[in-house]
This record gives structure tokens, sequence and C-alpha cells, in this order.
């Protein structure tokens, strides 16, 4: 159980972190070494280009879901609302939608079915083995934390190779770029002090020629003036190459792939850290941390239509119902948990990483296009 | 349209009579013996201009590029339409050569149909009608032959090139008339005739014509009109403007001092970017870069994105040091700045932002020149490989004007294809051809300048390896050592092929005419002022434009001068 007051405001040290770095990058205006993608100036750059929800897959889906996967709205609509003679629209379709948006405690008479067994992956978050823990299938770690794998495991939605909202494509979107920043690095091997502060970043992600694969060697400016909200600064360490972190409060951009103007909400992750293994053009692993329950169940209804939702078996009344039961952090004033254990797995790629008004290593500058007019150049170009 | 034109033959026009060659040493003024300024202030030594054999009037079959600057010039810059014309036939290094020789087909015909279609429901769009149409109809739903012929009279001139004839005007107007009182429409009428001026012969062929010159008895010159045509499309790859076609129109640009004023003009005109762009476009063979594609598997970072780039990012740099930084032309070959966009910048793996940016290479960095963009590297590779051979040859002959023979039809390419294992590098593939007498002639004077560009990959990217091997990138170009592609960079820019190659293009591409033995004297002596001038290409095109070879000719036998259709004659290409 943790009991930190979420704030959605970056921290003071992020900040002064973030100055610090833009004022060091200022500096740094020679001309780099083409090819030179590793660490640069006691810092390298990643951006996210793949993230997804922790949700091991057994070979045989029976064993983890033996009696069924989820129903999805159709189906619970008419188990909830059967047709017995006279119906309303205030009973049924408006009835739905309240319990959509804004669900009641009241107990539902419909099923769901959560993960059964003790296999999972993810992280162990609160250092115990606790015992709705799980077990990693490949390193046979114990005390791993993940009751969402354990809520939506069985729900089509979420599993391997379905429509679930985290897929490569998320993290293409625009609005959505997640960049990370590692100072302070010494080396990509071993480092027992390094600082990974988290950005949103605003360039396009540079695919292959098939535009399925993103590739290292890109750069991307970050937004520190409307995305002061997803700064974050964590302290870490690296060994074998392994980067951990503390944890501490991250919000994450997650505008729809859609409706990115739909006013779906940021996700809010409480006591989030990474566990990443380090290249100088990759970095992949685990992010895990705590979910605030409602803007990760709004999110996902609001980033989603109706037919995803048909499709992929997700009913909103009973997944919020579930995900309260299985909440396990961050119990509110009635000892309601309002946070729940989670992990992604992520994969980022290398890239150069632009403060803004620091000027690009190697640019000339004749003072005649401002980084301004540079963007306006590249809006009428695309 | 059933039968095809030949544009090939030459059109003239009536000649007076021959007289005694005129006495060139006569002449004087901006290319005679007075010298003249350079772009860079030098004053140039006066060299005398030989007397030659002119370049004469040709009919030639109006690019893309220049019919949509053109549509930009008369109709606003957003108008643009999404068109590619049909390739043309390069000859002697120049697809603008080839324009003389096109023909245009049926299909060619609905496609300039299409475009024009296109333009002229643009430009009576609501919101762009009050651009172009500078007149309001009395009534929008009825003819207005006021306000047509006004309309049609200035589109109809800028795009024909000169003052529309009467009978034309009352044409189009009348076609405009009809239609609106059909259409109950008086802009939709007013499309229908725009439409005809675009997709109009006269829109599409360039048409120079020729008359006696009254100074020069037994001489020709163009005439005004044709002359602002040559010299528009030559120096701004677009279509004379209204300052132009009031030249002509006064016969100022016929004058000595009206042509220099008028060239100036021109040269000083941000257009101009246009013209040198449109040049180095053609003579750098950029055409090959709009179906460019790699191996997607090997050059996973190359993609169409970076071809069309990589094109921008030469012409940026062409038009940045001759243009904006006044340079010597040697010095694009062994220039660090550039330019980079957020594509590029992934295959080079630098740092960028945002749009173009101008780059400075550092001093150790194994770029220098245009030899090292991707431009260059890539469109002469193979889609998975890279190849000394074929960056040599292109070395040879876009820069050098220097053609190589092309491969014997048996020749035997297995050793290439599949070449033994300890063969690790490119240098050992290709030693091969050094070692059978077959290929060897031709392949001397060609890897062993490519062999110098093999620190870059079929996609541009830098490497110091291949296949574990340590690529040695030595070699010599024409005698002269050089151990890295900075050294051939150094050896070209030192090449005196290289500016003498370049002044045969300009001088070609700006009189669309072929280059013979006949011009040898003109070619040396625009080589000593382009010398004088200090390799500074503006100064280049103010002397080729201002030459006397530039817009008049002798006139040849009477033979040579008739037109001839495809009913007649047929296309032989």
């Amino acid at each position: 159980m943790k009991h930190i007051i979420l704030s959605t405001q970056v921290s003071a040290f992020a900040i002064a972190a973030s100055l610090a770095l833009t004022a060091g990058s200022a500096n740094a205006q020679q001309a780099m070494k083409e090819g030179a993608l590793g660490v640069q100036n006691r810092s390298i750059g990643y951006v996210m280009v793949f993230e997804n929800r922790s949700i091991y897959q057994a070979k045989d889906a029976k064993t983890q879901c033996p009696t069924a996967l989820n129903d999805g709205p159709p189906e619970q609509f008419k188990k909830l609302y059967p047709d017995t003679g006279e119906r309303t629209v205030e009973g049924t379709r408006l009835a739905w939608e309240g319990e959509l948006w804004n669900p009641s405690a009241k107990e539902l008479n419909v099923p769901y079915y959560e993960v059964q067994g003790k296999v999972g992956r993810g992280m162990n978050l609160d250092g115990k083995v606790g015992p709705n823990d799980y077990v990693d299938p490949d390193t046979g770690e114990k005390g791993i934390d993940n009751q969402i794998y354990r809520t939506v495991g069985c729900t089509f939605n979420y599993r391997d190779g379905q429509t679930s909202t985290l897929t490569p494509q998320w993290r293409r979107a625009t609005y959505n770029i997640f960049v990370i920043e590692l100072t302070n690095v010494d080396s990509l091997q071993n480092d027992d002090d390094v600082t990974v502060t988290t950005y949103r970043g605003k360039d396009r992600l540079i695919t292959d020629a098939t535009g399925n694969e993103y590739l290292p060697g890109g750069s991307q400016t970050l937004d520190t003036r409307w995305g002061k909200r997803y700064i974050t600064a964590f302290k870490g360490k690296i060994k074998d190459g392994v980067l951990t972190t503390e944890a501490k409060d991250l919000i994450m951009p997650a505008a729809s792939v859609y409706a990115p103007r739909d006013g779906a909400p940021d996700i809010i992750y409480r006591d989030m850290r990474f566990q990443l293994n380090l290249t100088d053009t990759q970095a992949n692993g685990y992010m895990g941390g705590y979910a605030d329950v409602w803007t990760w169940y709004y999110h996902s209804h609001k980033t989603r239509d109706s037919r995803h939702q048909a499709y992929g078996g997700t009913a909103g009344p009973t997944l919020y119902r579930a995900l309260m039961k299985n909440a396990d952090a961050f119990p509110d004033a009635n000892g309601q948990n309002t946070a729940i254990s989670t992990a992604l797995d992520v994969k980022f790629v290398h890239v150069f990483v632009q403060h803004p008004g620091a000027q690009v290593a190697g640019m000339v500058n004749h003072g005649t296009q401002s980084a301004e007019a540079a963007a306006t150049e590249a809006r009428a170009r695309e | 349209m059933s039968s095809k034109v030949r544009l090939s033959s030459l059109l003239r026009g009536s000649a007076i009579g021959l007289a005694a060659a005129f006495a060139l040493s006569s002449c004087s003024g901006p290319t005679g013996t007075e010298g003249a300024k350079t772009a860079a202030g030098k004053q140039v030594a006066a060299v005398q201009e030989p007397e030659s054999s002119g370049a004469e009037p040709r009919l030639r079959l109006i690019t893309r590029d220049q019919y949509l600057n053109t549509l930009a010039y008369v109709f606003g810059a957003d108008v643009r339409p999404d068109v590619e014309f049909a390739p043309v036939e390069r000859v002697d290094g120049l697809l603008r050569l080839g324009t003389s020789r096109a023909g245009v087909n049926d299909t060619q015909l609905e496609l300039y149909q299409k475009t024009a279609q296109f333009v002229a429901a643009q430009v009576i769009e609501p919101t762009r009608r009050n651009f172009v149409i500078t007149c309001k109809p009395v009534n929008e739903k009825a003819a207005d032959a006021a306000c047509a012929s006004q309309v049609l009279n200035r589109v109809g001139r800028l795009m024909f090139r000169k003052s529309l004839e009467k009978d034309k005007l009352d044409e189009l107007v009348g076609h405009a008339n009809s239609a609106a009182d059909r259409l109950g429409d008086f802009y939709a009428g007013l499309a229908v005739s725009i439409e005809e001026i675009l997709m109009s012969p006269k829109a599409m062929l360039i048409a120079e014509k020729a008359e006696p010159d009254p100074k020069n008895p037994g001489h020709m010159r163009l005439d005004a009109y044709s002359l602002a045509s040559r010299l528009s499309y030559f120096l701004w790859d677009a279509a004379p403007d209204e300052a132009l076609l009031k030249a002509a129109e006064t016969g100022e640009i016929q004058t000595e001092k009206g042509r220099a004023r008028i060239v100036d003009m021109m040269i000083a005109s941000p257009r101009l970017k246009d013209g040198l762009r449109a040049f180095f476009d053609d003579m750098y063979d950029f055409e090959k870069m709009t179906t460019l594609a790699k191996d997607a598997l090997v050059y996973p970072a190359f993609t169409g994105l970076t071809a069309e780039d990589a094109r921008e990012q030469t012409l940026r740099t062409v038009t940045d040091h001759l243009i904006t930084k006044k340079g010597d032309y040697r010095d694009l070959y062994t220039t660090r700045t550039t330019f980079l966009s957020p594509p590029l910048a992934a295959l080079y793996q630098l740092p960028t932002t945002k749009g173009w940016i101008e780059y400075q290479f550092p001093e150790s960095s194994p770029r220098a020149g245009v030899l090292t963009h991707i431009s260059f590297l890539a469109s002469h590779s193979h889609p998975g490989r890279s190849s000394p051979t074929l960056r040599g040859k292109a070395l040879r002959e876009l820069l050098l004007c220097q053609p190589v023979p092309r491969p014997p039809a048996n020749v035997d390419f297995s050793a290439l294809e599949n070449p033994k294992a300890e063969h690790k590098t490119q240098r050992d593939r290709v030693n091969f051809h050094l070692e059978n007498p077959v290929c060897a002639g031709c392949h001397r004077i060609t890897d062993p300048i490519g062999l110098a560009m093999e620190n870059f990959d079929g996609s541009g990217r830098y490497r110091t390896s291949e296949r574990g091997a340590t690529i040695d990138a030595s070699g010599n170009l024409d005698g002269k050592q050089y151990t890295s592609v900075v050294g051939l960079a150094t050896a070209l820019h030192d090449h005196p092929g290289l500016t003498s190659c370049l002044v045969k293009r300009v001088y070609s591409y700006g009189t669309g005419s072929q280059t013979t033995k006949d011009d040898a004297e003109m070619l040396k002596f625009l080589n000593a002022r382009f010398e004088s001038a200090g390799y500074r290409v503006p100064d280049l095109l103010r002397t080729v434009a201002l030459s006397k070879s530039f817009s008049e000719f002798k006139e040849a036998a009477p033979a040579a001068a008739e037109a001839k259709t495809a009913s007649a004659a047929p296309a032989t290409h």
C-alpha cells in the first residue's frame, strides 16, 4: 500500500533539471561526428516506439481463462436488460450509458472472468511477495505486481495482437511522442548515478522504407511549454547494461489514435519506474507502476469507439468494477484503493534530443530562419 | 490528335538576304571589349566574343516545371496541379535539349487537357478569383464581354508569351460568352476559355522565330518575343513576365543597353533560383530521383522521402553557394556547408530539428561537396549495393562532360553478381574489371574515381568497413592521387574539365542547342570569361545571356528551314 499525494504538476526538481540540460546543450554547437548514436556530452535520448501492457499469454488460453473470455457490450447489454416485454430507453440504453460513464457500486448480475493461476509478467513494485502476486514465467522472479493483468487478461481486447489501444500505432501519433533523456551518464554499462527525464516530443518518428519499423538516429524537439506536466526526472543507475530508476508519479500523453482531439485524458501512473536494457541504439524492457483507476478506465473508453469495444469484448460496467476490486494501492479516505498495479512492455530507439532554444549541433545560424520559421516551413511542406 | 507532331525541325523567319560577314571586332558592350564587373565586384578582363555560327531558333515542348512556374506567376503559387509530363530524351547530357525532339501523343494531350481543366477550375474558385479576375462582371449569371476580354487578354499574353492578336482574343471572348450564356455563369464561361489557353499549342510549345538582323546583314536574330522567352526559360525556367514582355513590345530587349538592363534585372531577381535549380536538376540527372528506390532490407533508412529530400538538399546547396554566397563554382565540390532535413539527418545519423537547417560538416568529416551528398551517392548505386563504376561514370559524364562507352553486349557480369567469398569489398570485386582486357579500357577511367566514394554505402550512409574488411578509398583522377573522397573532391575542384563542362552545359542549356565543333571558339571565350569572373555562375549566365551567339545566328542553306508533321515524316524515336 502506498500513501502518496498525487500531483499533476511537475516537480521543482524536474524543472531545474530541464533548465540545466537546456543550458548545457546550448553550448554544444560543434557538429557531431556522423553516426555517433551513443552517449554524447554525457547524455543520450530515446523515443518510445512500442508500448503494450504486460499481459502474459499462456500457450493454451484455457489455463488462464478456463471458463471463457469476457462478454462484450452487446452480449452484456442483453444480459443486463433482457427483453421481457415492455422496455424503456431510460431503463436500457440510458442506463447502460450511465453505468459506462458514471459507474455505480451496485452489483451487476453478469459474469466477469479474471485470469487464473500464478504466472504473470511485470515487475515487483513493492519489493514483497504477496498472495496475489505472480511469478515471472521466464526468470522465475516472485512478487510480480500486475493486477491489471489479472483484471483484463481474459478480455479479448487486451490479449496479444488484438485491438488494444496500446499498439505500435499509439506512439506514432504525434501528440503521444514520449521521450526519455538520460543525463549524467558515464557509461551505458555501469553507472550508479544517472538521471532519466521524461518529455513529450514534438516531431514525427522516423520509420524505415516499409513504414513499420522505427529507426534510431532521428531527432526530437521537446515540448517544454505545453508539455510541462509530462516532464518528470527520475534518479537511476545502470548495472550490466540495465537501467533501473526510482519510483515517481508520471503522466503520459495519451491522445486517441482515432480521435486525437476527442478529449482523451492523459494516463496517470503512480510510483512509475523504469527497467530497461540499454544499447547505443535501443532501450527495451519494462515500465511499471500503479495506474490511476479512473483515468485508466475513462481513457480506455474514451479512445475507442463502440466498434472496438464490441469486437474486443470490453464491457465498461463490469470492467470498472473489476478494476476497483483488484486495485491494490493508494487508498482514499474510505479505504478504497484508487490505483492498480501494472507493467508496460516498452521499446525505445535512440533519438537526438533537441531542447527548445538550443541550437542544433553543426547548424549554421545566420539569424535568418528562426526555429519557428523552420517549423512553419516544415508545416507548409507537409 | 491522331498525328504526332515532330519538333526537331527548325523554325526560321524570312531572310532578307545574305551579306558579308559582320566584323565582330567592331562590337563592344557587356560581353565585348569593354569588359564588365562580376557579381563579386571583380573587374573582368576584356575578352572579345569570337564569331560563331550562333544558336538557331528551336521549337520546344514546354517542361513540367516551366509550365508550373508560369502558372504560379500567372495565377498564384497555390495553383499547382499535381501532374507529371511525359519524359523526354536526354541529349548531350541535358533533358532540355531533348525537348526539341519530343513528340506529343493523344495520351499527353489528354493530360494537358485535364491539367488545364483543373487549373481553370481552381482559378474561378470564389476564394481565388479576385486574384486573377481583376474585373467584376455586371451580372455573374451572364456573359460579360468587357470583363472576359480583360482577363483573357492578360492570361493569354502571359501564357502565349506575346500579346494576343485581336482575332484570337475575340475568338476566346466569344467562347467564354457563349459558354457563360449557356451555363448561366460568367465564371464558368471564363473557365472554358482559360482552359483553351492553357492547353493551346501556343502555350505548350515554345516556338522561337527569327528575323533578319538589321544591324548585321546576312545574320538572323531571334525576334523580340522569342528572345524574351529564351532569356526567361534560361534564367527563370518560366515564361516571360510582364516586364520582359513589355521590353519585347517596345523593342528595348533588342538594344544592347536594354538587353543588359533586363538580364541584370533577371539575375538580381529571386526567380534566378528557379532557373538555377532547373539547370542543375537537369545537369545532375536528378529526374531519376523521382523513381529511385533501395532494397528496404539492405537500406531500411532510405525511403521515398529520403530521395526527395536528398535532391532538395543538393539543389539548396547549389543555389545557396552560387547565388546567396556568390561562391566559386568549383567550391561546390569541396564545401562542407549544406542543408539537412529530418529524413536526411536520420540517414546521416546527425541531430536536427524541424524543417530545413543549414548545416556545417566539421573539418574531420568525410563529407565535402556534392559528391558526398546522398543524392549523388545513392542515385549512382545499385538498389542493394554501392557501385564504384556507376559513381565514376557519373562523375565523368555529368561533371566533366566525358562520355563513357556502354559495356559490350557480351560482357560477363558473373564475377560481380556472384563474387568470391574472399572478395569482401567492392574494390576486391571491381578489380576483376581490370584483369579482363574487354572491361579494363573503360573501367580504368571510372573505377578509380568511384572507389574513392566507397566509404559511403549504396544509400549514402558513411561506413569504414565492408563485410569486416577496412575500406581503401584511395585512387586517382587523371593522374592526381588521393586517399579519400575528400582528396577526390579536391582533385575534381582543380580539374580543368569541371569548369569547361559547366560552360558547355550552360551554353547548350541556354540556347537549346547541342554544341558542335563550330562552337569551340565561343566556348573558349566563355571559359576565359568564367575564369576571369572567379568562376561565379551568375556571371557566366550573364555572359551567355548577353552574347551575340545566344540570340543571333548565321543563316544556313534554306533546305533546313521547314516544319514537318508525322503524317509527312514519322517520328524516329
